[in-house]
């Protein structure tokens, strides 16, 4: 999404699926704009910019009704100086609601989220992120807290 | 213009990377594509191009050409959406998460998660508060590292989590601030569907589901992680979530499936 109109072309592919499949909503997970994640993945400086961009025309191309989330890690996405941006009160008006991966940030596994109930309180677990989250989020509260549950019977 | 006929193919068609020698290419070429690349919104792959014609072509031509080019390129690539194209082996091996091994799932946590859903339940009526969040809570003012980055694994964390989401609702007068009443969400891991295939979804304890994922390619069509079947099992979970009165999100990227969000693939030239 580096540029308009790879924007629209993401968008409108977007919509065709949603669409199809009369879905309810779109999760954007990106492993992350404008900072590492997996290492075969392309990133840009501006990706944070270009991602607002890019919801933005996602919220025009979908119904009213559809609910749009985006996976943040325990900060904010990076600016375009690779620093968790001050103020993400833009994505609070375009998304819906914002999913806190604090269960891989230590890599997946069965034990290792910070919010695993058995381990001693650290740093990393969610309330301390959504702390970082809240203030900048209005008027979209975001967030909650998150544990690995199998949803079965 | 042969060439621009070779290039007009869809990108995927062409070799992931190409190294290209500096040494060979005359000067304005280099300069051209430091220009290209340069540009506000730049794509890799039309500076490639640009080199490739300044071979044969004189200054003014290519940098006429490279101009036109660097705009005519996204649509010469003509991404088409490919939901109904099962499978990429290619995603498969980019995020291991249809190998995520079987210790993957988190069995040690089934009996404490469980007795911590009670607390979330969603059946609650609404209005009646979980968690204030009071609007400074400047008390968690942490230091953390900027990147999780150097803390991930290959295996999958997205198997069975499960995000409480707030419904809003005023505080009471004179306070300020927030109360929060949770929505209960959780990831579909598609390439778990044989251990709980949708219809098994108690879905009860969930208000929205993530059916993950769909996998951007590198035209900004969309593939499907992890599974054949994938097409069919988001259709099978919608319906069933339906049924039941609860609503289906398609999540699109993942720890395996971000590589194209950014940028298409780059495509560099053997000159």
């Amino acid at each position: 999404m580096n540029n308009s109109s790879n924007r629209q072309t993401f968008v409108k592919n977007i919509a065709l699926v949603y669409n199809q499949f009369d879905l309810d909503g779109i999760d954007i997970d990106w492993e992350y704009p404008a900072q590492q994640g997996d290492p075969r993945n392309y990133v840009g400086v501006n990706d944070t910019a270009n991602f607002l961009e890019f919801l933005w025309l996602l919220r025009a191309a979908l119904p009213r009704t559809a609910r749009i989330s985006a996976a943040v890690q325990t900060t904010p996405f990076a600016d375009a100086t690779g620093q968790p941006m001050k103020d993400i009160r833009p994505f609070a008006d375009v998304l819906d609601w914002l999913l806190i991966m604090n269960y891989d940030v230590w890599g997946g596994a069965s034990s290792n989220i910070p919010s695993f109930p058995t381990l001693p309180p650290t740093r990393l677990q969610f309330h301390p992120a959504l702390g970082r989250m809240h203030p900048l989020a209005t008027p979209v509260e975001t967030l909650h807290n998150q544990r690995q549950m199998p949803m079965l019977r | 213009m042969a060439h621009l006929q070779f290039f007009a193919q869809p990108l995927s068609n062409l070799p992931d990377l190409i190294l290209i020698n500096i040494r060979l290419l005359p000067p304005h070429a280099s300069l051209a594509f430091l220009f290209v690349l340069a540009r506000p919104g730049g794509d890799i792959s039309c500076a490639v191009i640009a080199i490739f014609l300044a071979k044969s072509m004189s200054f003014f031509i290519f940098c006429f050409l490279s101009l036109l080019l660097s705009f005519l390129l996204p649509s010469l690539s003509s991404p088409i959406a490919s939901p109904s194209v099962p499978g990429s082996h290619d995603q498969a091996s980019l995020g291991g998460n249809t190998n995520a091994p079987a210790s993957a799932i988190p069995v040690l946590t089934v009996e404490k998660a469980a007795s911590a859903h009670i607390a979330w339940t969603p059946s609650l009526p609404p209005g009646n508060p979980l968690l204030f969040l009071p609007q400074d809570p400047s008390a968690d003012s942490f230091t953390e590292p900027t990147s999780a980055s150097n803390y991930h694994d290959s295996v999958s964390p997205e198997l069975g989590s499960v995000v409480v989401q707030p419904h809003i609702t005023q505080g009471p007068p004179g306070t300020t601030g927030t109360y929060l009443t949770p929505l209960i969400m959780g990831y579909y891991p598609v390439w778990r569907a044989k251990v709980l295939p949708p219809e098994n979804i108690d879905f009860e304890r969930v208000d929205w589901i993530d059916f993950a994922f769909a996998i951007p390619n590198e035209t900004f069509g969309l593939n499907w992680d992890g599974s054949d079947n994938a097409p069919g099992i988001l259709m099978r979970l919608v319906d069933v979530a339906h049924q039941h009165g609860k609503k289906v999100k398609l999540s699109v990227g993942g720890w395996g499936g971000s590589r194209y969000v950014c940028l298409r693939k780059v495509v560099l030239l053997l000159l």
